[in-house]
């Protein structure tokens, strides 16, 4: 029985192991914080869905505490108004006005156009995947370090994550997202960075389906405010208010 | 001033008081038109509706809101070839109140006094968890759920901490679910089922505000590691009737009978938790002392049993932008058999959901439910197309079927195709 336990904690550590690297890791981390400032801290998002000609525009307000706890309200169209998503650590729940309760969900469920909640709730990549380099490779935008992110449990919303990131500043540039097959769901270009909250931070990202590349989504990252909220913000219970 | 009148007064001048401060306004108008997919063939509902909603905060500890919905089907009106005149009266107009409160927060706790709705539990459909308000089911269960709750005065306490919420509420005027009239598509067919004869059903909307009618009830609800799980009791009057036979009846040809609700205990849990994708609901109630109507010849009664019901329900993990549910309820009743009963003793059912949101925010949604017990069926398509940014068009069908024993065959003649046009305002 022991020798069994001992076969299944190597068959468990050793892919993980040779997954992650302290380097990959790094780079993630420092790419992270162009993303999500490291402070409590509420940003207006702007989502413009855009197939062919048509272009669709939603408006959400984030707050969000520790990186774990986030709390999505949509203002804009006024037929989705009052929605909100709220998560808490890897838990999801919906709360709709004509539903007028919460109803837990999935990540990976989608939000709007070509975003998928989790590409909104969760910004923190490090605490979500193993990183990996797997080499350098030079972009229109620069000189970049290509990165391997794999989930490190089943609650994230991508299975593994191709990522660039530029060498000289480790700024983000681009991912592809994988699903569970192998299959490219859809890539993300990080393509506006302005001081917000004293540092640069990512401000304009472009989202495109694999598949049919006219299924675009841009998403805007405005208002930067730093704040101070308690734990019950971000209750489930509170989302009826 | 009746407790009742002055929740409305204060609603209405903190939400009025208040408005230099921070307030808002929602407001929807709905327009419906449904066609039968069967006999009795036409138009099934000409209907319209409004929703308007204002709230006003005083930052950062009042809240003060007051709305009102009301709606009106011409349909029974308009088709006096298909529908009895009653129907007219009974179940064609509607006005309420709808959130008229004043809520009183302070960090962890708050409290909220007024017209409100207190959903528990998240099950498809039959959550038997949600069984604080009362229902309107005169037009079947087709809307949103937010809508189908009837509104009622209550006192709702919270206590919220950062896994942990405590719940109280005071009830002081029960109020009943709306069911649909005799003749009504939706309606039990009294009719056929006793030879015949005319049927017309008093109504008990509400019982009088007072300490002895009072209902109460309290819940606990806790996040542990992933697990979401809630624990409930609510002592009320039995939001559904049972009936008895009003001194007018004149046997065997007209039939009245009047509504009666009689006293209940719910007790209750739900448990939700993500494996990975795979998300699972449970629910559970038990009500104590429940009256069931009984027919025997052209005799009405009623039996006394416990009624426990549960829910488990699975999310499948999103497959090609499709989320999915499967759910499986079942409602029956303990003790010896029951001749007579009104409904099948014993209801299990099946319930399938897919949807999908399309690009561009086209929503897709269908409901496939089937009873195992008594092999009747209810098919529902929605289809939402967003026409601008204050817009909607929602496309829908429900499809009743199965034996004329089975409680879906029964209100087969209600299946029904529709379009609704839906704007939103907002100041």
């Amino acid at each position: 029985m022991k020798s069994l336990v001992a076969l299944f904690t190597c068959l468990a550590v050793f892919p993980i192991a040779s997954r992650a690297d302290s380097k990959g890791a790094d780079w993630v981390v420092k790419a992270d914080k162009f993303r999500s400032p490291d402070v409590d801290y509420s940003i207006k998002v702007k989502v413009v869905d855009i197939d062919g000609s048509d272009k669709r525009e939603n408006i959400f307000n984030v707050a969000s505490k520790d990186n774990r706890l986030t709390l999505v309200e949509q203002i804009a169209p006024e037929r989705q108004r009052g929605r909100k998503l709220l998560m808490r650590d890897h838990d999801l729940w919906l709360y709709s006005p004509n539903v007028s309760r919460p109803t837990r969900i999935s990540f990976e469920q989608k939000l709007t156009g070509e975003v998928s909640n989790g590409d909104l709730m969760r910004t923190n990549f490090a605490q979500d995947y193993d990183a990996k380099v797997t080499g350098n490779e030079t972009l229109p935008e620069g000189k970049t370090v290509k990165l391997h992110l794999t989930a490190k449990n089943k609650d994230v919303t991508y299975n593994s994550i191709d990522y660039w990131v530029n060498e000289s500043n480790a700024r983000p540039v681009k991912a592809v997202f994988y699903a569970l097959s192998g299959k490219p769901l859809k890539t993300a270009n990080y393509l506006e960075f302005k001081v917000q909250l004293g540092s640069p931070r990512l401000t304009k990202v472009q989202i495109t389906d694999a598949l049919q590349k006219t299924h675009q989504s841009v998403m805007y990252y405005a208002s930067f405010k730093k704040e101070k909220f308690d734990d019950t913000y971000f209750s489930k219970e509170s989302l009826s208010k | 001033m009746k407790p009742k009148r002055l929740v409305l007064a204060l609603a209405v001048v903190a939400s009025q008081a208040t408005a230099k401060l921070r307030y808002n306004y929602d407001a929807t108008a709905d327009a419906r038109v449904a066609e039968h997919t069967g006999d009795p063939y036409g138009l099934a509902s000409e209907r319209i509706d409004i929703r308007f909603q204002q709230n006003a905060t005083v930052a950062p500890h009042w809240v003060g809101a007051f709305g009102f919905s009301a709606w009106n089907d011409f349909i029974y009106a308009s088709r006096p070839d298909v529908y009895d005149h009653s129907l007219v009266e009974n179940d064609s107009l509607d006005v309420r109140p709808r959130n008229v409160y004043v809520r009183f927060d302070a960090n962890r706790f708050s409290l909220t006094a007024g017209y409100q709705q207190v959903v528990w539990g998240e099950a498809l459909g039959t959550s038997y968890a949600d069984l604080v308000n009362p229902r309107d089911y005169r037009d079947g269960g087709i809307g949103d759920p937010s809508d189908i709750r009837l509104q009622i005065p209550m006192v709702n306490a919270k206590l919220v901490f950062e896994n942990v919420t405590i719940q109280g509420l005071y009830l002081p005027q029960p109020f009943f679910n709306l069911l649909p009239s005799p003749g009504n598509d939706f309606a039990f067919p009294y009719s056929t089922v006793l030879n015949g004869a005319s049927v017309r059903i008093t109504r008990q909307e509400s019982l009088p505000w007072a300490a002895s009618n009072a209902e109460y009830g309290a819940r606990l609800s806790a996040l542990l590691g992933s697990w979401d799980l809630s624990a409930f009791f609510l002592n009320d009057y039995d939001r559904d009737p049972s009936y008895r036979l009003d001194p007018s009846t004149i046997l065997p040809s007209q039939i009245v009978v009047d509504e009666v609700h009689t006293r209940v205990r719910n007790y209750g849990f739900t448990l939700t938790n993500d494996f990975g994708g795979f998300l699972l609901r449970l629910e559970g109630v038990m009500t104590e002392d429940r009256r069931f109507p009984t027919i025997i010849g052209q005799t009405l009664s009623s039996a006394e049993r416990n009624n426990p019901a549960y829910v488990i329900g699975l999310d499948l993990p999103t497959w090609h932008g499709f989320n999915s549910t499967i759910q499986w309820s079942r409602n029956f009743i303990t003790g010896d058999p029951v001749s007579g009963l009104l409904r099948t003793p014993d209801q299990s059912l099946l319930l399938a959901r897919v949807s999908r949101t399309l690009f561009l925010d086209h929503e897709l949604e269908l409901i496939e439910s089937y009873s195992t017990t008594d092999r009747g069926s209810r098919s529902q398509l929605n289809y939402m197309i967003p026409t601008s940014k204050k817009s909607e068009l929602r496309l829908g069908g429900e499809i009743f079927a199965g034996p004329f024993s089975s409680d879906f065959g029964k209100i087969e003649r209600a299946s029904r195709v529709y379009v609704l046009y839906r704007y939103h305002f907002h100041g």
